[in-house]
């Protein structure tokens, strides 16, 4: 009863920040620019494109009314038309959105799986040497130029010994687009060739977005499990008797590794900072690498439209992440007295 | 009854990285028995103690004084287009080779430091005026317009940090300025917050209620009474989001939308050579290596600055409770 | 005369810190007989949980111990870290003092004694949780507790719980460190009086520590009374009590507020506990002692001596 109510508190939060959002970008479209229809329509535009561009999304009339129609435009699904491609903004962005998602996916995993060891590790050997390396380690993560580490793995892993690629797949693959998540689809297909040339294709990139958050991992993993390890509880399952690998998986995991759900909500935009630059570096075909072609470009409808749907996204995952944490952690579950 | 001054080694610090054994205040300060040093001063020998706040350190001030003297120190003039030296390998001549206008890149590292430290200043430093501004007055007047102030924070939050500032600076237009206002928008929600929640508990205490009810003048008061006394942890944020500054503005730089050419940005430096970097690595290699180390140095200095700062003082153990 | 279960014979504990060295016991000495309650009392900081710890090998990495601790003929302090495991929580157990901390947050009660059940006694995991239902019987909590977590217990229950994981490998020793300090008072009585009876039924040892005097002296058949990390008394419960030789032991006694007694104000022990770091040399309550002879008991450490009544006392006085 008590997790229903806040799962609403947590629902209408959202709705506001959504709202925000959308007029943080109706703001940057329609009133920074000094002409915001020339903006939106490029320098190739005839006078009476511009002209119906007005019209159509209200800019010769008041402010709020702009406001008002952009915002049913928004709800309708109308993001505004890319200048360079002339199709529309949603419809590329569900385009390249899997791209996305699939590197953030598998970069998550890898960031997950190179963090929490680490952390764990600094957090049972604290006070000695093993803590002091994670530490220096995850500053250093922490302050890696993710597109100078994106050039240096590319020059090694690609240039110099051609274990791993660039880009989304070799054009000499045929694959089915199902789901546009290149290694789920040559699953579906059974092409084991498609796989592992996918994996090839997508090492590299999630490489660079896991070591953007992996080092956040690790400090949070570290103080939390520190705090866990401390505790009466843990020294009194010593006192049963319990061996240390008993405790450590058993006992102390569990709630050393629930704080760190949640920050996953950061960690998403962490990953989408990494994602963005990663694609680029790479040529891996998601809503970065669209974004920066937009940027060359000056297609501001492109950038304002992804800026908004990563913005949504972002919101959304937020608001899943703390409603996963809340589910996990059964003290809050219940909202004990 | 005062409690026993004992405690087990202190299990849930990590001390900074490969220390010797453990520099306390108190040990330090024994060191040298006659000098009644500042807050500030022991922080800074404390400083030293760890390998990590001391490499830190060090790299920092290279780095300041290479900002301050590079410009001047620079071998070649790093503006000087020259096609018949262009692309070449790192040499006695280039110790870091030269570009594809034949510029050397040595020389437009030297000059273009100070644009990565007056770009992480700008963004900290502005970033900090307007979120020390909004959350303060939000926290003052917590009962009116604070919450709803509040949530324009949360907003910008929304969005995460790299695409906002995209978005921004290429509204504004790409060039440095627009760029640093651009990424300053995106670091203020942070330290409003903080604000905003120092001012909120600063406004309980009574003697700010005491000065309420003498007819002070609000801004008066917020300026005397609560911006002193509120504004430390952001301060200590902003220190720590300095490296983080730098290297967004290079991120910004890398995608053109900072320092135009041929200003000798180094994130531009690196896109320049991206296209290259098989057969001229030094192009992008390079700058890219030197924006690593300074983000690093800031890092470690933060890092090194926030264990000094840390109290050592014995605490009671919860394990000896008898 | 009956071979004691447990005997701690001068155990000395000192803490390594960077402030220097803190010896936080000293040559601490007592017996437990099998089937018996032992008090073990002082004030806050007098180092008798340390004394618990160190008894089943849990003190923090910094201490550095010398003397005996022998558990059933074997030197507790010489075991290896695997014996050790198969005597905690199996034939020495602890109770702690804040059930609310001391129970893993995250796990289900049951899972948490079948654990310790399977463990000791190499049981299936069926078996064991038929054994852990019958353990919750024994401490008075319904057989759905298994599938509870912590939060979702009253106090007094989540001591039960503790006790119960305690006594569910039948030890024969518990130590109960502050067992009902973070309870009520009216739940106090319940809580211990079940580990009476559970103690009696099994015949289990108790070493009962506290703070508290009253409680000491209706519970425990014998009491050792610690100040400032030494024993300074011990011996038949009734008789300490009523005898009181050491002057701490009458201070302490003295300090007990009674219905009965004519209108008088509480008496106080002047002074406070020593710092530790360093050690000052003598008895440590010479400080504070009214009788205290000086130039005797500010520098030389009594020993311990036997006067009346079973009673040992560490005392310049006697």
């Amino acid at each position: 009863m008590l997790f229903a109510r806040r799962l609403l508190r947590r629902l209408l939060l959202m709705i506001v920040v959504l709202w925000g959002v959308t007029t943080i970008t109706f703001v940057i479209m329609a009133v920074l620019p000094r002409d915001a229809a020339a903006a939106m329509n490029g320098p190739n535009a005839t006078p009476e494109q511009l002209q119906k561009f007005r019209h159509d999304w209200g800019l010769d009339r008041p402010i709020l009314v702009q406001y008002v129609s952009f915002y049913g435009r928004i709800l309708q699904g109308d993001l505004g038309v890319s200048i360079r491609t002339h199709r529309p903004v949603l419809t590329e962005m569900a385009d390249f959105f899997p791209a996305t998602f699939e590197l953030g996916i598998i970069g998550l995993a890898l960031g997950l799986l190179i963090g929490i060891p680490l952390g764990v590790t600094a957090a049972l050997y604290r006070g000695h040497w093993p803590d002091s390396v994670v530490r220096v380690v995850a500053v250093m993560g922490v302050s890696i130029p993710n597109f100078w580490l994106g050039l240096l793995l590319l020059f090694v892993f690609y240039y110099k010994l051609n274990i791993f690629l660039p880009g989304h797949l070799s054009l000499s693959i045929q694959l089915h687009r199902v789901t546009g998540l290149v290694l789920v689809d040559s699953l579906i297909a059974g092409n084991w060739h498609a796989f592992v040339d996918a994996l090839r294709h997508i090492v590299l990139p999630a490489v660079v977005v896991a070591l953007s958050i992996a080092g956040y991992i690790a400090r949070q993993v570290r103080t939390s499990m520190v705090e866990v390890l401390g505790s009466e509880y843990i020294r009194a399952a010593r006192a049963r008797g319990l061996s240390g690998r008993t405790i450590l998986w058993r006992h102390a995991l569990k709630n050393g590794l629930i704080p760190t759900v949640s920050i996953l909500g950061v960690l998403v935009g962490r990953l989408f900072s990494g994602a963005i630059v990663a694609e680029i570096v790479f040529a891996w075909p998601g809503m970065g690498y669209n974004a920066f072609q937009s940027i060359l470009k000056a297609d501001q409808p492109m950038i304002l439209g992804f800026t908004f749907f990563v913005a949504i996204i972002y919101s959304v995952a937020t608001f899943a992440v703390d409603l996963l944490y809340g589910y996990l952690n059964p003290r809050v579950r219940e909202v004990a007295a | 009854m005062k409690p026993l001054a004992i405690a087990p080694a202190a299990e849930n610090e990590a001390p900074p990285a490969g220390t010797r054994p453990p520099a306390t205040r108190e040990a330090v300060v024994a060191q040298w028995p006659r000098r009644r040093s500042s807050k500030w001063a022991i922080t800074f020998r404390l400083l030293f103690h760890s390998p990590v706040g001391a490499t830190g350190a060090i790299i920092t001030a290279l780095f300041l004084v290479l900002c301050a003297v590079g410009p001047f120190l620079a071998p070649y003039d790093p503006f000087n287009v020259d096609m018949s030296s262009v692309s070449l390998p790192p040499s006695l001549a280039h110790p870091f080779g030269t570009d594809l206008l034949g510029r050397d890149i040595l020389s437009r590292l030297m000059t273009g430091a100070y644009i990565s430290l007056a770009s992480g200043l700008i963004i900290v430093g502005v970033g900090m005026t307007i979120g020390v501004a909004i959350g303060a007055l939000s926290g003052y007047y917590s009962r009116t317009v604070g919450p709803w102030l509040m949530r324009l924070p949360d907003i910008f939050l929304a969005f995460p940090t790299l695409v906002l500032a995209i978005a921004l600076a290429v509204t504004f237009g790409p060039s440095l300025t627009n760029a640093l206002l651009a990424m300053s928008l995106v670091y203020w929600p942070s330290y409003a917050r903080l604000m905003y929640g120092e001012t909120l508990a600063i406004t309980q205490l009574d003697y700010v209620r005491f000065a309420r009810t003498l007819n002070q003048s609000d801004l008066k008061i917020i300026r005397t009474h609560v911006l002193p006394n509120a504004i430390s942890p952001v301060i200590v944020q902003a220190s720590l989001d300095f490296g983080d500054a730098i290297l967004l503005a290079a991120v910004l730089g890398f995608l053109g939308l900072g320092a135009q050419p041929p200003s000798p940005e180094w994130g531009a430096m690196v896109a320049q050579g991206r296209n290259y970097v098989f057969n001229y690595w030094w192009m992008s290699i390079i700058p890219g290596t030197t924006i690593f180390l300074v983000t690093l140095g800031f890092n470690f200095l933060g890092d090194g600055i926030r264990d000094a700062l840390d109290p050592r003082i014995r605490r009671e153990s919860a394990a000896v409770h008898g | 005369m009956v071979e004691a279960l447990l005997s701690v014979d001068r155990l000395s504990v000192a803490f390594h810190t960077a402030d220097g060295v803190a010896k936080v016991l000293e040559d601490v000495t007592f017996d437990v007989q099998p089937g018996r309650w032992i008090g073990l009392v002082g004030e806050t900081g007098c180092g008798k949980s340390v004394t618990a710890s160190t008894i089943i090998r849990l003190q923090p990495s910094s201490a550095r111990t010398t003397g005996a601790v022998r558990f059933d003929g074997v030197d507790l302090l010489a075991q290896s870290d695997a014996k050790m495991r198969e005597i905690r929580g199996n034939r020495i157990a602890m109770i702690f003092q804040d059930p609310g901390v001391a129970i893993n947050p995250a796990l289900k009660i049951g899972f948490q004694i079948a654990e310790t059940i399977a463990t000791h006694q190499h049981t299936g995991r069926g078996e064991a949780r038929e054994r852990a239902i019958a353990v919750l019987r024994q401490v008075g909590l319904d057989a759905h507790v298994m599938n509870q977590f912590a939060h979702e217990l009253s106090g007094g229950m989540r001591q039960r719980v503790m006790i119960g994981l305690a006594l569910a490998c039948n030890p024969s020793l518990i130590l109960a460190d502050e067992p009902t300090s973070n309870l009520d008072v009216t739940i106090q009585r319940d809580i211990l009086a079940l580990i009476k009876e559970l103690s009696a039924l099994h015949g289990t040892a108790v070493l009962f520590i506290s703070h508290d005097l009253i409680l000491v002296g209706q519970m425990c058949d014998e009491v050792v009374v610690m100040y400032a990390g030494s024993v300074v008394e011990r011996g038949p419960t009734e008789s300490v009590l009523r005898r009181s030789f050491h002057p701490y032991t009458r201070a302490l006694v003295n300090a007990i507020p009674t219905i009965d007694a004519r209108r008088q104000a509480l008496e106080e022990i002047e002074g406070s506990v020593p710092d530790l770091l360093p050690r000052p040399p003598g008895c440590l309550f010479a400080s504070r002692c009214k009788h205290r002879i000086e130039g005797l008991c500010d520098t030389v450490a009594p020993a311990e001596r036997d006067v009346e009544e079973g009673i040992r006392t560490r005392c310049h006085l006697y």
